[in-house]
């Protein structure tokens, strides 16, 4: 007569199909699904974190943008007031007074007193410094 | 415990669901039942909100957090041909307020606000009241809402509006003392942080003040309609702000964005943005120096025979360009309450008979027409002439003279005789010719185009009147332009006022040219007229006093009497003088009239000097080269003074 089997040993015949029992597996670490795992996380946690990173950089230069703005704004204002300033003092209304008021005994030139270089081209002969920008006639 | 795989037990469930008895698995359905209901419902509601309701809720949420601004352009600059500013725009602030955030506190803000706006406490107490606006929504019904705007002062500069903020963030409530609840605190902070807000604005600014103030014209505000909403733009009233309005005014930008709660922009959520585009610089062909001299020189005119108006006109007769053009009274567009009708722009506005220097027009009209000849005699009938059942007189009697004397001493006369040559048909024809009786086509608004009848054979009479220049009305621009045909060998310009349209960095838009009208004369014709011209400045000629020191200057004087309701005004007349210089090469000329000037009345006498004025000084500052003859003869001291050296 021999003896019945022990369950272990029924349970490692070829024809029982049920899992593992853990108890009986390996001490050794399988380090293919930990790295899956970690790998995975890192995605999941690095997606996280770049989305509110971009997203924090996307406001930061929003901000950026609405100063800079702002900046550009008041700079033009500023360039605009000054050119006023200049225009202001262009003015041949306001350098005729200014010419009076400091009595710098300031007279036009007469054509006497005007000495013309004679190497001028013929055809320029006639065009005068405020004349010279502007436009001809062709024939 | 049930083993696997076997029916279920008396007591009801389901084995593989962990449910062995009845009750649990009611329970299960039941709970089943009601998640799905809810989710049945959650999903009718999303329905609901996302399709059935869509479009009603994404208005709402779009209007929530949705803003368009308009972005309105800089208004161009105008400028002389030197590039000197003649009009520019600033920016200022409108500062407004929100009536509802200010509760009952208007008298305190309206103490605040009143020094900084100058204006009245009261009326600024009287704005920050809430007021009810009536209007219609969009079913067309009548709605009554509170205001959440009123405008409380317009063209605030930017540093006054900096001192009204500070003021108000300081502002100081009397609470008598009590600890503030919370509400109470948020309306005390929403009056100092938001009841009074100021808008962005332009304002127009004219640096030479009252310098070409006709040419330039003045702009005002409009309220423009966009979108429901109220924009403040500046337009041009007259002058090129007026005519150039489009290309000064510029294209306006647009900002489709987000805002949060407090409604500062996200930026990130920009839908749309788009700049707006500044309008174009305009150049003048006027030069502000040459302005500024004949603004000075008119002023003098003024006070010395103070006339009714005073007008000059300065072109460079080759290419049409207006050097200056000016008439007193004027006005200082920075302050509109000096403009009314007096302050018109007379040198287009106003038609005027001319008087003598029409003579022009029908002395070279003849010459032309091989009618007469530079040296041809006539009678001049010593000073009284009948002719069709009126009689003609000269200011002063003369016999017979050449057609060169016509010119030089002015004669009626002996206008109206070779008018008669040439015939009613040929004066018509050569008016019209010279630019008469029709606009010039200057880009200046309410240009006139005076009154030039069509030859009426039957008519004798006008056959003697026009040639004197009576039964013809023109302006003064007109008439520098015919003048200026003889300058320019006989070719008449399109007077040039905009010389070209360019961004605001200076980068060329669009230039614009010199344009022929037509040839009046022929160049011989024209050498003709130059030489009878030239006389009228000698001692013999009716103006010596318009003659230069060192350039030989053809010109006309003209001294009309003026036409009034009932005929002719006694001791009223509009004198004027017309030339140019130098006489063989021509550069510039210069148009000035006196609408009844008290101080003696010939054109020669009072506008020959002030021709004389305004040529010295521009030929000063244009640099014109002198007539080698003249300057021979009238050497300057600077020059006698050197050769003195030299000896």
């Amino acid at each position: 007569m021999t003896a019945p089997a022990t369950l272990p040993e029924r349970r490692t015949k070829k024809n029982f199909k049920m899992a593992k029992n853990r108890k009986n597996q390996s001490a050794s670490i399988h380090f293919g699904p930990v790295v899956k795992v970690v790998l995975l996380c890192f995605v999941f946690c690095g997606s996280a974190v770049g989305y509110v990173w971009e997203k924090n950089e996307i406001n930061r230069l929003a901000r950026h943008i609405s100063e800079s703005e702002k900046k550009l704004s008041q700079l033009k204002d500023d360039n605009d007031r000054l050119a006023n300033q200049v225009a202001v003092l262009h003015s041949p209304v306001m350098i005729d007074a200014r010419a009076r008021q400091l009595n710098l005994g300031l007279v036009p030139a007469q054509p006497a007193q005007v000495v013309r270089l004679s190497d001028t081209p013929a055809d320029e002969k006639m065009r005068t410094r405020q004349f010279a920008g502007r436009p001809t006639l062709n024939p | 415990m049930t083993p696997s795989g076997e029916e279920p037990i008396a007591t009801g469930g389901w084995p593989f669901l962990g449910m062995n008895n009845k009750l649990q698995f009611r329970r299960a359905t039941l709970l089943l039942i009601f998640i799905s209901l809810a989710f049945v419902g959650l999903g009718f509601r999303l329905v609901d909100l996302q399709v059935l309701r869509h479009d009603a809720l994404s208005k709402l949420a779009d209007d929530n957090t949705r803003r368009d601004y308009w972005e309105m352009p800089r208004r161009g600059d105008i400028l002389d041909v030197n590039g000197n500013v003649l009009a520019t725009s600033t920016e200022v602030k409108t500062v407004c307020a929100d009536p509802t955030l200010i509760g009952n506190q208007q008298a305190l803000v309206a103490r605040t606000l009143a020094p900084w706006l100058q204006t009245n406490e009261a009326s600024l107490y009287q704005k920050l009241l809430p007021r009810a606006v009536v209007s219609k929504n969009e079913q067309g019904q009548t709605v009554t809402n509170i205001s959440h705007y009123v405008r409380l002062a317009r063209n605030i500069s930017p540093d006054t509006w900096q001192h009204i903020r500070a003021a108000m963030t300081n502002l100081t409530f009397d609470t008598g003392g009590k600890k503030l609840t919370r509400p109470e605190r948020n309306f005390y902070n929403g009056i100092r942080s938001s009841a009074v807000f100021a808008e962005t604005d332009q304002k127009r600014v004219y640096p030479n003040g009252s310098l070409a103030a006709q040419v330039i014209g003045f702009s005002g505000v409009e309220e423009a309609k966009v979108d429901d909403r109220s924009v403040s733009q500046i337009v041009g009233r007259d002058g090129i702000e007026w005519a150039m309005n489009t290309n000064l005014f510029g294209v306006a930008g647009w900002r489709v964005t987000e805002a949060d709660s407090k409604q500062h922009e996200l930026v990130s959520m920009r839908a749309q943005d788009v700049p707006a585009r500044d309008g174009l610089d305009v150049v003048l062909t006027i030069d502000s120096v040459v302005q500024h001299i004949v603004e000075t020189a008119l002023a003098d005119a003024m006070q010395k025979h103070t006339p009714q108006s005073v007008a000059c006109i300065v072109t460079r007769p080759g290419t049409g360009e207006i050097l200056a053009m000016a008439s007193i009274p004027t006005f200082d567009p920075n302050q509109p309450n000096t403009i009314s009708t007096e302050t018109r722009d007379r040198a287009i506005t106003d038609n005027m008979e001319p008087g003598s220097t029409f003579k022009i027009v029908v002395v070279s009209g003849a010459l032309n027409n091989g009618i007469v000849k530079l040296n041809d005699q006539f009678d001049c009938e010593r000073g009284h002439f009948a002719f069709a059942g009126r009689v003609l007189h000269d200011a002063e009697p003369h016999g017979i003279l050449s057609t060169e004397g016509i010119i030089t001493k002015s004669s009626n006369i002996g206008a109206a005789k070779v008018g008669i040559k040439l015939g009613a048909q040929g004066l018509y024809d050569y008016a019209w010719n010279y630019g008469f009786g029709q606009r010039t086509g200057i880009l200046l608004p309410g240009e006139s185009k005076g009154v030039l009848y069509a030859a009426a054979p039957n008519r004798l009479i006008t056959l003697a009147q026009i040639p004197m220049g009576h039964g013809v009305a023109v302006t003064r621009l007109q008439m520098i332009m015919a003048m200026g045909a003889i300058a320019n060998n006989g070719w008449l310009m399109r007077p040039m006022i905009v010389s070209r349209l360019q961004n605001h960095d200076g980068s060329l838009v669009q230039q614009y040219t010199p344009q022929r009208v037509r040839r009046v004369i022929s160049d011989e014709t024209d050498k003709q007229m130059i030489e009878a011209l030239k006389t009228v400045v000698t001692k013999d000629g009716t103006s010596p006093g318009a003659a230069l020191k060192n350039y030989v200057v053809a010109g006309k004087t003209g001294t009309a009497e003026k036409a009034g309701i009932g005929g002719y005004l006694p001791g009223k007349y509009i004198s004027s003088f017309i030339g140019f210089f130098p006489a063989d090469n021509p550069q510039i000329c210069i148009s000035v009239v006196m609408d009844e000037p008290k101080e003696g009345h010939f054109g020669g006498i009072v506008c020959g000097p002030v021709f004389k004025d305004i040529a010295e000084r521009c030929a000063s500052y244009l640099n014109i080269p002198a007539d080698p003859n003249l300057m021979q003869t009238n050497q300057a001291p600077l020059m006698a003074e050197n050769n003195l050296r030299k000896r």
